[in-house]
């Protein structure tokens, strides 16, 4: 249920035009009341958006210097002559806001959801089981071989001289940086394949017969149904509200 | 630091929201295509197999690895995935993967994870598949032709699937494609030098310890044909599209443009003066109605979360 939403504020930030501000604003302050209700410490949620968001910045904001457009003003700094384009600034603008609102909402998303509910709740989307099967076996052993990196990590950290210190095997060293990754990474392979052998020996022994039966196979419910027809045609006035006051 | 590599996660609101939906719908008819081969197949057991490969997939992909002394890069694991369980499986492999570093992870945006979808999973997958069995050919199994065969399927299922990434950017409007294609095919040519060398040393280190697992160097495994076709279709397309594209970028905003009122493309065509950039401006009445309906929600959203908080609150006592 609480996918519709996010998909449906996401298209909704999307869709409505460049400039409207009033439409940011108040999805903005839907989003951020959502946030302070839920009881998550402010500055967490803040803080997570922003980490996301920072690499994206990075990218966007060498744009509206380089992009070539006749409405361009150029500033002059010392020998160097910038232009900046005015317009892709202000798109630049946009799109970190846009960027900014769908994480936001993501991240509240994420925050209040017990990942394994999120998970299971993808059955009663209607995504097919053997995906939604894939999904959470690969959630619960991803911890399993998180721990196995780490710990293939620091036992190659603690066996071997890292291979920038000795300058004459410099050269050498990313070979066998990439060599040895490589293992580590087939080994991990090896494992899941091992893993996954017992794994499937388990399950044919508790009667899996090919069949995915799910116990959590939810089907939405028809309030819900009824809550995200709501939910579509709010966004839908949201919309047609921006697009007839700002025009296109 | 800062150098986290962005690898190919396109985040939401990079493409326009009509190639989003368009790709999205991509993705999803290829998915149930993968599900139905791996319905028909029979092959029960590679069901965990390709949970737990994603699992591994996932963890590798924090595997960092130092190329050319200073950046580090980190792989995708298409190629990997596709050796190990052919590629309709992989496909849903990667899907799994990149779709829980959208949304769990924030790691490229929901409304673009079809697209992510598309590129990284789908055509990734089909087109390190594509370089691995037309170069099967001609290596004809020798142990040193393995690590070849590995290193070519990696590096183009990288180099491939940034173009297309590139090209949906640029189709988009979002970056200019004269810089876009030639920057991200660039640097993914050299990311995909390291995931080809990676892919190729996983590779025979598997190969050497178990190379039964590796159920795609089998001679006697009929080849996919579609899957092959499809992947050496897309590579081609891609790579006569790409520099096209970037050394005409103003027909690509021709295509940007009728794609329709949605698309973002439509923006730097306006005159934008700085004045309209507050609400306000436009139409004194409509914005003062849209801003007290904002303070009205606003203020009765934080008042309704207030009071149930402190109902809660006395209750809990």
């Amino acid at each position: 249920m609480k996918w519709v939403g996010v998909f449906i504020t996401a298209i909704t930030t999307l869709a409505v035009p460049d400039f409207a501000w009033a439409v940011y604003i108040l999805i903005a302050s839907i989003l951020l009341s959502m946030a302070i209700g839920s009881a998550l410490p402010l500055s967490e949620v803040l803080k997570r958006t922003f980490l996301v968001e920072l690499p994206l910045l990075l990218i966007l904001i060498p744009l509206p210097f380089i992009r070539k457009d006749p409405a361009a003003v150029e500033l002059p700094i010392r020998i160097i002559t910038i232009t900046l384009s005015i317009s892709e600034l202000t798109r630049m603008f946009v799109l970190m806001i846009r960027s900014w609102l769908i994480i936001l909402c993501m991240v509240l998303f994420t925050m209040t959801t017990p990942t394994d509910t999120m998970l299971t709740s993808l059955s009663a989307m209607r995504v097919p089981a053997v995906l939604v099967s894939i999904i959470l076996f690969m959630w619960r052993y991803l911890a399993l071989f998180a721990e196995l990196v780490n710990s293939m990590s620091a036992a190659r950290t603690l066996r071997s001289v890292p291979p920038l210190e000795n300058s004459h095997r410099k050269k050498a060293g990313m070979i066998w940086n990439i060599k040895n990754s490589g293992s580590m990474l087939g080994s991990l392979f090896v494992r899941a394949y091992e893993h996954s052998e017992r794994i499937y020996q388990a399950m044919l022994l508790r009667g899996f017969d090919g069949n995915i039966r799910s116990a959590f196979h939810k089907r939405l419910s028809s309030s819900q149904m009824l809550q995200i027809i709501f939910i579509v045609l709010v966004a839908f006035c949201f919309i047609i509200g921006a697009y007839s006051i700002y025009g296109q | 630091m800062f150098t986290k590599q962005q690898l190919m996660h396109i985040p939401d609101g990079f493409l326009s929201l009509i190639l989003s939906l368009i790709l999205w719908a991509v993705a999803v008819i290829v998915i149930f295509l993968a599900i139905k081969h791996y319905a028909k197949g029979g092959e029960k057991q590679k069901l965990p197999l390709m949970g737990v490969l994603a699992a591994a997939i996932f963890a590798g992909q924090m595997l960092n690895f130092t190329v050319v002394g200073g950046t580090s890069g980190h792989l995708l694991g298409a190629a990997l995935a596709t050796l190990l369980v052919g590629p309709w499986e992989a496909v849903l492999v990667m899907t799994s993967v990149v779709s829980v570093q959208a949304l769990i992870f924030q790691d490229g945006g929901i409304l673009a994870l079809g697209a992510n979808i598309v590129n990284m999973a789908v055509i990734g997958v089909a087109v390190s598949y594509a370089a691995y069995k037309l170069l099967e050919k001609l290596f004809k199994n020798s142990n040193w032709g393995i690590g070849v065969k590995g290193f070519m399927a990696g590096w183009f299922s990288i180099f491939i699937a940034s173009l297309a990434a590139a090209l949906e950017l640029a189709v988009s409007g979002t970056s200019p494609a004269n810089i876009a294609i030639p920057a991200m095919g660039g640097i993914h040519a050299l990311i995909g030098i390291g995931e080809g060398l990676i892919t190729m040393a996983a590779l025979l280190f598997i190969a050497t310890t178990k190379k039964e697992i590796l159920s795609q160097t089998d001679k006697g495994k009929t080849v996919d044909k579609s899957v092959l076709i499809a992947g050496v279709i897309i590579a081609l397309i891609l790579a006569v599209l790409s520099p096209l594209a970037s050394s005409h970028p103003d027909g690509l905003e021709k295509v940007a443009e009728n794609l329709g009122f949605l698309s973002l493309g439509r923006g730097p065509l306006y005159n934008i003066i700085p004045d309209y950039m507050f609400p306000g401006i436009h139409n004194e009445s409509l914005a003062t109605i849209v801003a007290g309906v904002i303070g009205v929600l606003l203020i009765a959203s934080v008042a309704l979360f207030t009071y149930k908080g402190k109902k809660d609150g006395t209750q809990k006592k």
